[in-house]
């Protein structure tokens, strides 16, 4: 696995945890605004850290509020010698645009 | 039913809980809270909105004692446990009354009104299993001892020093609530892990905090009640410190074990 899987595994999560499909998935959406709320969240990232093969602090966590703050978060956590983790992550991220239909309010 | 073995368990966990209870924790409302500093609470609305919203949750108590004693029949342990949960509990609802008739920001009047809306409410126990009850509990416990020490935290900004002391008091009650049900699941874990962790993973998809849905004016109350408990503190404050204590990861609230059908 690498950064740039990481838009595709969180595709996945959301669709995995929510049942729905979220189209693709803006950098600037608002996890919250996309109708996931924090149990949920929770879920995507375990999903998410077990298909990259990586683990994020729990201190990070807290810190989640949009899909660019998700692909940071892991990008950071991937080993280096995957490459530059962030920065790579954000570039593919950049190349996704609209936000689904379905936005709910959370917990 | 649960097995001898865990209820013989139980009962020593509630022998340790009433030990260290009878012998480090007990407080009066009479005498431990500092009502000779009455003169120095200030008049803050939003203050007297927050301890009468919370006074209000803990009046359902008897709806709440209901719930788990009629679940936990031939349970010793939990059952003797529940009664003296049942009396502390009904100490807090006790001081934060007190504390709003004595510093004037209530009357005997208004409480009564508010006393008899609340209790003209029922409310029902969201899981069925005395195990995801114990879950239920144990988050609980520990959502309201955040949202105390949250409150704690704003009446000494507001230089209240009686509220302060009620709610310190009552803080750690809830807080020695939370550890008794953490040691419960505990138990449960070790005699049926998979079945454990499934209603875990069942708890956390689907909790809500008890009753403040049941209050009167639901709106006003509901900022003042979830002051400082923002997007994500009930995953980072309550859901993974619990998990930490029971020596568990996020990893394994997800497991296959653990997984439950994704509808909510
Ligand atoms: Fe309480
Ligand atoms: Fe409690």
């Amino acid at each position: 696995m690498t950064p740039s899987d990481i838009p595709q595994v969180l595709h996945r999560a959301y669709q995995q945890v929510t049942q729905r499909d979220p189209g693709t998935l803006d950098r600037d959406a608002d996890i919250r605004a996309l109708g996931v709320d924090s149990v949920q969240l929770l879920e995507m990232i375990v999903i998410a850290e077990t298909e990259l093969g990586l683990r994020v602090p729990d201190a990070a966590l807290g810190g989640v509020e949009t899909v660019g703050d998700l692909y940071d978060m892991l990008g950071e956590a991937l080993p280096q010698t995957q490459g530059q983790g962030r920065v790579q992550a954000q570039a593919q991220a950049q190349a996704q645009v609209s936000v689904p239909v379905e936005a709910r309010g959370a917990r | 039913m649960t097995s001898i073995a865990l209820r013989e368990a139980f009962h020593r966990e509630f022998m340790t809980f009433f030990e260290r209870a009878e012998r480090t924790r007990r407080w009066s409302v009479f005498d431990d809270v500092p009502w000779d500093r009455l003169p120095e609470v200030p008049a803050e609305r939003e203050l007297a909105l927050a301890a009468e919203t919370f006074c209000g949750i803990e009046m359902f108590l008897p709806d709440y004692l209901q719930a788990h004693l009629s679940l936990l029949v031939g349970d010793y342990g939990q059952a003797w446990f529940s009664a003296n949960w049942g009396y502390e509990e009904a100490k807090h609802a006790l001081a934060l009354r007190e504390y709003l008739l004595r510093s004037g920001q209530r009357t005997e009047t208004q409480m009564r009104e508010f006393g008899e809306a609340v209790m003209a409410r029922r409310w029902e126990p969201p899981y069925r299993t005395p195990r995801q009850m114990v879950v239920y509990s144990a988050f609980q416990e520990l959502t309201t001892f955040v949202s105390y020490r949250k409150q704690r935290e704003r009446a000494q900004r507001t230089a209240d020093p009686v509220l302060t002391e009620v709610y310190r008091l009552i803080g750690r009650d809830e807080m020695a609530h939370c550890r008794f049900y953490q040691r419960i699941l505990s138990l449960h874990l070790d005699e049926d892990r998979a079945g454990t962790l499934k209603d875990l993973a069942h708890v956390v998809r689907t909790f809500r905090m008890p009753a403040h849905e049941l209050l009167p004016d639901r709106e006003d109350r509901e900022s003042v009640r979830t002051t400082g408990f923002g997007n994500g503190a009930f995953i980072t404050e309550v859901v993974l410190p619990s998990l930490g204590a029971l020596g568990l990861t996020r990893h394994d609230l997800y497991s296959t074990a653990a997984t439950v059908p994704a509808a909510r």
